[in-house]
């Protein structure tokens, strides 16, 4: 029981089939059942069909399509099963280009951890982050606030998708980077170098990793 | 029982205000409604006259030579605001498809001066003439828009007068600015397409300098000059088709649907028919050569015209084309790939949709269509023609390119000929010496040509093995790393449990060893895709002394390794350069790197690595020292040269990385060959910003 909801069996979804088995260990020492997907996953839809037929929660890794494995990557997977209240834990290495890769979907990932401090302690706290989200109980790292959003930079893209560099001056001085597909459509023909708008954003998020933007307006 | 009341919805004379101005505010939207009102009339032309409209209390005069309208066509229509098109799809006399508008433009345009008339003479009716007269005063003072009577007055018609309407809107609210003369006149000039092959049947004019200059600018026929011409055509069944021809006329490529509809698989397009011609030009001295038309002119014209303009049954729709609006995201594709891609700067398009059953619906405050999937159809159709334009361009580039390097050697020999030739125009003894000039220079240009072709293909060999460290990075960092840190984590906690004290004497240390090397190979990968960092190529205020902390902080595990202490002595001030973390970071490296050979290549013991900065006029000293073996075995001058190295399978690159990467932040690099601390010092001086 996690937070008054009954987890038993958790769906441990990895490329990699050691590294499914290793999770297992960490799923035990928390009491869980450990249910590996061996793949491939199929498209979305049923992937999300069989995870939510056997397992109560997911442990899912974002590199999911180094093999023949899967369709897509973690980060959309997570995102989906969240926006299905289903909790689900990003469990990944991460850099800046998967960063990228997994803002856009960022708000409906409640819990992103790095394998190496992956502990009963660890998964315990991200599933109960999910499950206190789905209830509107948001930690202080994860609660939106509307805030200014300042455009600092929009170099030429090398190659894909271009990147916006903005500012959140009520988070921190740093400069974020976002892929220019995290803006709607509408918002983005009009972006320019010291162009201000305003969106929700995370603005306890300790990292850059862990923030997420949305209602722009 | 009451007997029951009845109620109507009615407008507060507000309402006029919050339809009219407040709803589509610019000069250029009202006046354009107009013109589209005197097109359903089947006018041939539509005139704007602006008397003292730099200042408030102007005169804006709008008049057709349309079938004009009776007192009927008044009352139930023209003063009727916001009627529905619902069956005005019926063309008109002149066979046009009516605009059909909801009248909310018409009052915008009526409600800029505080006056406003019509006078009208319906083409049946030779002999009258109608009037209205508006004074919008007298909506301030009643409640309700229909408090205020308007009275159509029947009048006899002047001498001489031709069918038509005539509106004159007076005692302008605000002034008319020069750019909104501007805005109104490309707007008028370009409603009906100007560019089209075929004598225009609609023809607006504004009496206006600003018309004049963009009118002749539209009369000159620039997109003859068009380097590519694309030509695309979306059929009622949705298929499309394609063709791009150069300027002469000639035909580079042709596409059916499936070459174009690549990315949606064949599917439809799911909208009205479509004519999409889209020009795009190179615009460059060379390419002008022997044209008629100047680059300048073409400039001017693109400047002033250019955009990708949208009709809908002959009229175009706002803001389409317009400055600045790049709505099929033309610049920022180029952005993202912008080899033989043209920007908004040097391309003018037009789309001629074919819709008469208005499956596209504009929005009431005229800010474009609706954006509802027929739309989104559209666009993409007009986005996929672009996309297999710059696929078709790119080949032919890369074709070229091919072909250009093929070429190269027989051009040489050809070259070789006309020397040859040369030379036997001159004096006999001459030759001689000549040819023996001219072999000595072949003979160093050979050896240069063997360097350089070494030196590129070593670095295509370390840029293919910096590209296959990135490749597997994920997958050493990702999943055997991974793995030990579970299943090790996993063994400290049932062992710390189920031994108890044991656990501390008999496996702490093992474990805790293991731990810590999983996190040393966790920085090779993650100091590989550091390295390739999308960011770190950027050029910005660059902070040195934060890239130092940073290198030193991703090397720490590999400097622990391997023994070495590693001491930032740098100065106080913050030095920022103008240029790329990656330029920075590159130098940092490889000086690193080569201590670390040294040390390896002597054995030295107490490593000692030092990177020191100092700043003073203007620049920064960058210094990376050690108390390795110094500069032996090659002069301090060879070093920098590519290829040159000490070390049996070294590359021999990274000083001549320093080096070039030195010189292009405008800096200098030196080196002594045994420093303060006994080894190499190389000493970087870079220009800075805050000086």
């Amino acid at each position: 029981m996690i937070d008054s909801v009954e987890i038993t069996r958790v769906s441990v979804i990895d490329d990699d089939p050691p590294a499914r088995d290793s999770y297992e260990l960490t799923l035990e020492d928390l009491g869980l059942q450990a249910v590996p997907e061996n793949g491939p996953l199929g498209d979305m839809n049923t992937c999300i069909g069989v995870v939510r037929s056997k397992a109560d929660a997911a442990l899912c890794d974002h590199h999911l399509k180094v093999k023949a494995y899967s369709m897509f990557n973690g980060a959309e997977l997570v995102a989906k099963l969240y926006q299905l209240n289903f909790p689900a834990v990003l469990c990944t290495n991460w850099n800046n280009a998967s960063v990228d890769e997994m803002r856009p979907f960022r708000r409906f990932i409640a819990s992103l951890v790095d394998p190496k401090t992956l502990d009963p302690h660890s998964l315990r706290y991200g599933l109960e982050s999910c499950i206190m989200e789905f209830k509107g109980d948001f930690r202080a790292v994860r609660r939106p606030w509307r805030t200014l959003v300042r455009v600092e930079d929009m170099p030429e893209a090398e190659q894909g998708v271009p990147f916006i560099y903005v500012a959140v001056p009520a988070w921190s001085a740093e400069i974020v980077r976002l892929p220019s597909t995290v803006f709607p459509e509408g918002i983005r023909k009009a972006l320019a170098p010291g162009f201000r708008l305003h969106a929700k954003v995370n603005l306890g998020a300790s990292g850059h990793e862990e923030l997420f933007f949305e209602d722009w307006e | 029982m009451s007997p029951r009341e009845v109620g109507h919805f009615r407008f507060s004379s507000d309402i006029l205000r919050r339809l009219g101005e407040e709803l589509n505010p610019s000069v250029e939207h009202g006046i354009v409604e107009l013109a589209k009102n005197a097109y359903d009339a089947d006018a041939t032309e539509f005139t704007v006259t602006l008397n003292n409209v730099e200042k408030q209390g102007g005169t804006v005069i709008a008049s057709d030579n349309g079938e004009g309208m009776t007192s009927q066509d008044i009352r139930d229509g023209w003063l009727v605001l916001g009627q529905s098109r619902k069956g005005a799809t019926k063309r008109t006399a002149g066979g046009r498809i009516p605009a059909g508008y909801k009248g909310l433009g018409r009052l915008a345009a009526l409600r800029l001066g505080n006056r406003a008339s019509v006078v009208t003479r319906h083409r049946s009716q030779k002999d009258l003439e109608y009037r209205v007269d508006i004074d919008w005063a007298a909506f301030d003072n009643v409640a309700l828009v229909e408090d205020v009577d308007l009275h159509i007055k029947i009048q006899e018609r002047r001498a001489k007068t031709v069918s038509g309407t005539e509106i004159v809107i007076d005692g302008l609210r605000s002034a008319v600015s020069k750019a909104e003369v501007r805005r109104l006149a490309r707007a008028l000039i370009l409603l009906s397409d100007p560019f089209g092959d075929t004598p225009r049947s609609f023809k607006p004019v504004l009496v206006a300098p600003e018309f004049e200059d963009i009118a002749r600018l539209v009369e000159t026929r620039y997109l003859v000059d068009a380097d590519y011409h694309l030509s695309a055509k979306l059929n009622a069944k949705g298929r499309a088709s394609a063709s791009v021809l150069d300027w002469k006329g000639k035909q580079l490529f042709s596409a059916t649907h499936r070459d174009i509809a690549i990315s949606r698989r064949g599917e439809p397009y799911e909208c009205p028919p479509v004519q999409f011609d889209f020009w795009a030009f190179i615009l460059t001295k060379d390419t002008f050569l022997g044209r008629t038309s100047k680059l300048r002119d073409v400039r001017a014209w693109l400047d002033a015209v250019g955009g990708v303009h949208l009709y809908q049954n002959d009229l175009r729709v706002s803001p389409y084309g317009n400055p600045g609006y790049d709505w099929l995201d033309i610049n920022l594709r180029r952005a993202q790939s912008p080899e033989e891609r043209p920007s908004t700067n040097n391309s003018i398009g037009k789309l001629l949709v074919l819709d008469e059953d208005f499956h596209l619906v504009q929005k009431t405050d005229r800010s474009g269509f609706i954006e509802t999937a027929g739309f989104k159809e559209l666009k993409e159709f007009a986005q996929d023609c672009l996309e297999w334009m710059a696929r078709e361009r790119l080949s032919v580039a890369n074709r070229r390119r091919e072909k250009q390097r093929k070429q190269a050697p027989t051009r040489v020999l050809k070259a070789k000929e006309d020397i040859e030739r040369a030379i036997k125009t001159v004096p006999k003894p001459a030759q001689r010496q000549l040819r023996l000039a001219i072999q000595a220079y072949d003979t160093q240009k050979d050896r240069e040509v063997v360097t350089l072709r070494k030196e590129v293909q070593l670095y295509r060999t370390l840029s293919t093995a910096g590209i296959t460290a990135a490749t597997f990075a994920h997958e050493s960092s990702g999943n055997p790393i991974k793995v030990i840190h579970q299943s090790i984590n996993a063994i400290k906690r049932r062992a710390q449990t189920q031994l108890e004290q044991n656990y501390d004497t008999s496996f702490a240390k093992p474990v805790n060893a293991i731990i810590k090397s999983v996190d040393t190979l966790g920085v090779l990968s993650s100091a590989t895709l550091s390295l390739i960092d999308h960011d770190k190529r950027r050029v910005i205020r660059v902070d040195l002394h934060k890239v130092i902390n940073t290198v030193l902080q991703t090397f720490d595990p590999f400097l622990k390794g391997r023994d070495v202490t590693p001491k930032a002595q740098l100065a106080d001030a913050s030095p920022y350069l103008r240029g790329s973390e990656a330029a920075i970071e590159s130098i940092l490296t490889n000086l690193v790197n080569n201590s670390m050979t040294a040390f390896e290549t002597e054995g030295t013991s107490n490593r000692t690595l030092v990177i020191a900065t100092e700043v003073e006029d203007g620049f920064v000293t960058l210094s990376v020292s050690d108390n390795g073996p110094g500069i032996a075995g090659v002069s301090k001058r060879d070093i920098w040269l590519p290829g040159i190295t000490t070390k049996p399978n070294g590359t021999g690159l990274g000083l001549t990385i320093v080096r070039d990467t030195v010189t292009d932040l405008g800096g200098e690099v030196d080196a002594i060959e045994k420093g303060t601390l006994g080894g190499a010092k190389i000493i970087v001086k870079l220009p800075i910003l805050n000086s």
